[in-house]
C-alpha cells in the first residue's frame, strides 16, 4: 500500500471564548491515500468544519489553539511558515467552502479568482489561463462559460457559485481536495453532477478526498470509508459499507434511524435522538454523547471517556463502552 | 361533504419586471407558477418537490393567498377565494395555516414564545379572556412537545428544533383544518428533524389536519406524504402516490429527479445507476417553447419543442409528457 498521503495525528483544536475554553476538537486521528475519499459525518456544532480548517492552517491563532500533528507528505505542517503554506494550499490541499456567497471575491470576475491559483502553482498566464479557465466552467456545467468567465460573482445564480468554488478548488489538480458541505447547498440533480465530477477527477489523477457532510444519503454514494464525528471527537469509523450495516456505536445506529428511506415501506415512527448536542465550553466528562444514550449506564459512561476500539482485526473502530453487536 | 379540501386550477402566478429609469415600463414577466392544477383531498399529505427556483414555495403562498394570483382558480372546501373580500378571506384563513421553512427568521425576536402562539388567538377573536388565552397557549405548546413554562421565554434562547416546535403551535392555534409545511425541517440537523416529522404526523393523525408538504428533499417528502406532485420550471409535470412514483416515475424529469437522490446505503447506491441531467434549470423569464424540459431531457423527440404536454391520466399517474398522450 502507498504511503498516506496526509496523516492527522491528535489534532486538537481550542478556543478562548468569554465563557471560558471551548473545546471543539478533542484529539482526532486519521490517514488517507491516494484516491481515496473520507467522509466525516457530523451534525452542526460537531466539530467537522473546525477540524479542517485547521488542517488547512486557517484558524487564527489565538484566539484558536490547535495542537497535535498534520503531515502531507511526511512534511510537518502545523508549525510551518505562511509561506510554506502558500506552496501548499490550491496545489497540494484544497479546499471547497459551503458557503459560496462569503468566500468568493465580490470585487474580482470569476476568471480573475479561478485564474489566480494557476499563475501562482502551475506557472500559467495570460490567455492559456483564461483558456483553462473556460474549460473548468464548463466541466461544472455552467451555461456559456466563454462569457460567464468574465462576470462577477453577484452575476451568478447561488447554484453556478457553488460551482465555481468547486472548480477553484479544482483548479491545480490537488493531491487532497477537501470538500466541506460542498455540495448542501445545491439542488440533488446538481449535487450529482458534482460528485460524478469529483469521482472522474479521483480516477484521472489519483486525488484524495476529504467530504465533510452531515448527509448520510451523500456518504453512502461517494465514500470509501466514513468517520462518524460528534462532541470533536470520532465516535465511529469503518468502511461504508460496515458502518451502514452494522453500526456500533448508539450515536449512529440512531443517526441511521432517523433517515426516512426512499422507497421502503413508511415505518410507523422514525428514531429520535432526544436532546441536543454538547455545548463545547461545558463538554460533559465522559462520552459526549452519553447524556442523550438510550444504552448509558450513568455510571462509566459519564465518566471515563471511551477510547476508539478496532472490534477484531477489522478496521471498524468505535468509542463506545457498550458497543453494538458485541456481548458485553 | 366533496373529498378535496383545496382545489388548484390553472394556476399562474407572475411577477412583472420593469424597465429602469424615469418611466417603468412592463418588460416582462417572471412566469414563477405557469399553469397549475392538482388538488388536496381531505386529511392527506400532498408533497410537493422540486428544485428551488421550481415555483413550489410561491404556489403555497398563493393557495393562502398571500400573494394574489395572476390567473387561475383556488377554491378551499368549495369556496372559491377570489370572490371572497377581506372579512371573508379573513374568516377563512383561520381554517389554513403556514410552517415556514426558516424558524429563525419566521419567528420575532422581540416577542416572547407565548406572545407569538397568542397572537393569532388574539386576531381571530378565538380567546375571551387572559386566562383563556393562558389557558390555550400552554395546551398548544404541551401539543408540540414544549413545557407550558417556556412562554416568558424568547426565541434566542431556543434551539432550531424547538424554534421550530413554536412555529407549529402558533400555526396550530386558530385549529386550522389545513396547514401548508413549506420545507419545515430544511433547516434543521439529521437528528433533530425525525423529532419533527414525528410531531408532525402525530398532530395530523390527532387532529385530522390537512398538509400540503413543500420540499425539495425527495426522501423525507416520500417518507411523509400520502401522494406526491413533482414540479419543474412553474409546472406540475407528474402526480402520483408515494409509492407508484418511487417504483414507477412515469416523467422523465421525475425519473432524473429520484435517481439524482442519494440513498443512505451504500450496496444500493453501487448497484444503481444515476442519471445525471445536463446544464441548468432554465430562467423562467424565459421559459422553453413546448415542454420546458425539453432541452434537459434524455428522451426528447420531435413534438416536444412545439407543444406543450398537459397533465394526462395514465394509469395510477398523472403526467405531462409527449412520451404518455393519456388515453
Amino acid at each position: 500500500m502507498s504511503d498516506p498521503v496526509l496523516q492527522v495525528d491528535n489534532l486538537q483544536v481550542r478556543f478562548g471564548t468569554k465563557r471560558g475554553v471551548a473545546e471543539v476538537v478533542n484529539g482526532i486521528s486519521y490517514e488517507l491515500r491516494e484516491g481515496e475519499t473520507l467522509a466525516i459525518v457530523g451534525e452542526s456544532g460537531s466539530g467537522k468544519s473546525v477540524g479542517v480548517l485547521a488542517l488547512m492552517g486557517l484558524l487564527q491563532q489565538p484566539p484558536a489553539a490547535v495542537t497535535g500533528s498534520v503531515r502531507y507528505r511526511g512534511r510537518e505542517l502545523l508549525d510551518s511558515s505562511p509561506k510554506a503554506w502558500r506552496e501548499i494550499r490550491g496545489k497540494g490541499m484544497a479546499m471547497i467552502f459551503q458557503d459560496p456567497m462569503t468566500s468568493l471575491n465580490p470585487v474580482r470576475t470569476v476568471g480573475y479568482q479561478l485564474t489566480e491559483p494557476m499563475a501562482l502553482h502551475l506557472g500559467i498566464k495570460g490567455d492559456e489561463a483564461k483558456q483553462r479557465a473556460v474549460e473548468l466552467l464548463d466541466m461544472v456545467g455552467i451555461p456559456s462559460p466563454d462569457t460567464r468567465v468574465s462576470d462577477y460573482p453577484h452575476q451568478l445564480s447561488g447554484g453556478m457559485r457553488q460551482r465555481v468554488m468547486i472548480v477553484m478548488g479544482l483548479a491545480c489538480d490537488p493531491d487532497v481536495l477537501i470538500a466541506d458541505e460542498a455540495t448542501t447547498a445545491l439542488d440533488v440533480t446538481t449535487q450529482a453532477q458534482i460528485t460524478d465530477l469529483v469521482a472522474g477527477l479521483q480516477e484521472r489523477i489519483g486525488m484524495a478526498v476529504v467530504w465533510i457532510t452531515h448527509d448520510l444519503g451523500v456518504v453512502a454514494s461517494i465514500a470509501d470509508r466514513v468517520h462518524v464525528m460528534y462532541g470533536g471527537r470520532f465516535m465511529e469509523q469503518a468502511s461504508v459499507d460496515d458502518l451502514y450495516a452494522t453500526p456500533s456505536h448508539p450515536y449512529t445506529e440512531g443517526l441511521l434511524g432517523s433517515l426516512p428511506m426512499p422507497g421502503s415501506d413508511r415505518p410507523d415512527k422514525l428514531v429520535t435522538i432526544p436532546g441536543l448536542p454538547p455545548d463545547p465550553v461545558a463538554m460533559p466528562s465522559g462520552c459526549p454523547f452519553a447524556p442523550r444514550c438510550s444504552y448509558s449506564d450513568g455510571a462509566r459512561c459519564t465518566q471515563e471517556v471511551p477510547e476508539l476500539r478496532v472490534a477484531g482485526d477489522s478496521d471498524h473502530a468505535t468509542a463506545c463502552h457498550y458497543p453494538l453487536g458485541v456481548a458485553p | 361533504m366533496s373529498d378535496v379540501l383545496v382545489e388548484v386550477q390553472d394556476l399562474e402566478v407572475h411577477f412583472p419586471i420593469m424597465s429602469s429609469g424615469a418611466i417603468r415600463r412592463h418588460v416582462n414577466d417572471v412566469r414563477a407558477v405557469d399553469g397549475v392544477s392538482f388538488q388536496v383531498r381531505r386529511g392527506e399529505t400532498l408533497g410537493l418537490v422540486g428544485e428551488s427556483g421550481c415555483g413550489k414555495t410561491t404556489t403555497g403562498l398563493a393557495i393562502l393567498r398571500l400573494i394574489a394570483p395572476t390567473a387561475g382558480l383556488i377554491s378551499f372546501d368549495g369556496v372559491d377565494m377570489a370572490g371572497l373580500g377581506p372579512g371573508e378571506l379573513r374568516a377563512l384563513r383561520k381554517r389554513m395555516a403556514m410552517i415556514f421553512q426558516d424558524p429563525y427568521a419566521s419567528l420575532d425576536p422581540r416577542m416572547s414564545i407565548g406572545k407569538i402562539v397568542a397572537e393569532p388567538l388574539e386576531i381571530h377573536g378565538l380567546v375571551d379572556s387572559r386566562g383563556e388565552k393562558n389557558r390555550r397557549v400552554g395546551e398548544l405548546l404541551e401539543m408540540v412537545g414544549l413545557s407550558p413554562d417556556y412562554r416568558n421565554r424568547y426565541p434566542h434562547e431556543f434551539s432550531g428544533g424547538q424554534r421550530q416546535r413554536v412555529g407549529i403551535a402558533r400555526a396550530l392555534a386558530t385549529e386550522p383544518d389545513f396547514i401548508v409545511c413549506d420545507e419545515p425541517i430544511a433547516a434543521l440537523d439529521v437528528s433533530i428533524q425525525a423529532g419533527v416529522m414525528n410531531l408532525l404526523e402525530d398532530l395530523q393523525r390527532e387532529l385530522g389536519l390537512t398538509y400540503l408538504f413543500i420540499a425539495h428533499d425527495l426522501s423525507a417528502v416520500q417518507h411523509f406524504s400520502d401522494r406526491i406532485a413533482v414540479m419543474y420550471l412553474g409546472r406540475i409535470v407528474e402526480v402520483a402516490d408515494r409509492v407508484g412514483l418511487y417504483e414507477q416515475p412515469h416523467h422523465p424529469y421525475a425519473e432524473a429527479l429520484l435517481s439524482a437522490v442519494p440513498v443512505p446505503n451504500p450496496v444500493v447506491e453501487r448497484s444503481r445507476s444515476r442519471i445525471v441531467l445536463e446544464g441548468d434549470v432554465p430562467s423562467p423569464i424565459d421559459p422553453p417553447t413546448g415542454c420546458n424540459f425539453h432541452p434537459r431531457c434524455p428522451k426528447a423527440f420531435e413534438p416536444c419543442s412545439d407543444s406543450d404536454p398537459v397533465l394526462a391520466i395514465v394509469g395510477d399517474h398523472e403526467v405531462a409528457c409527449h412520451l404518455y398522450p393519456g388515453p
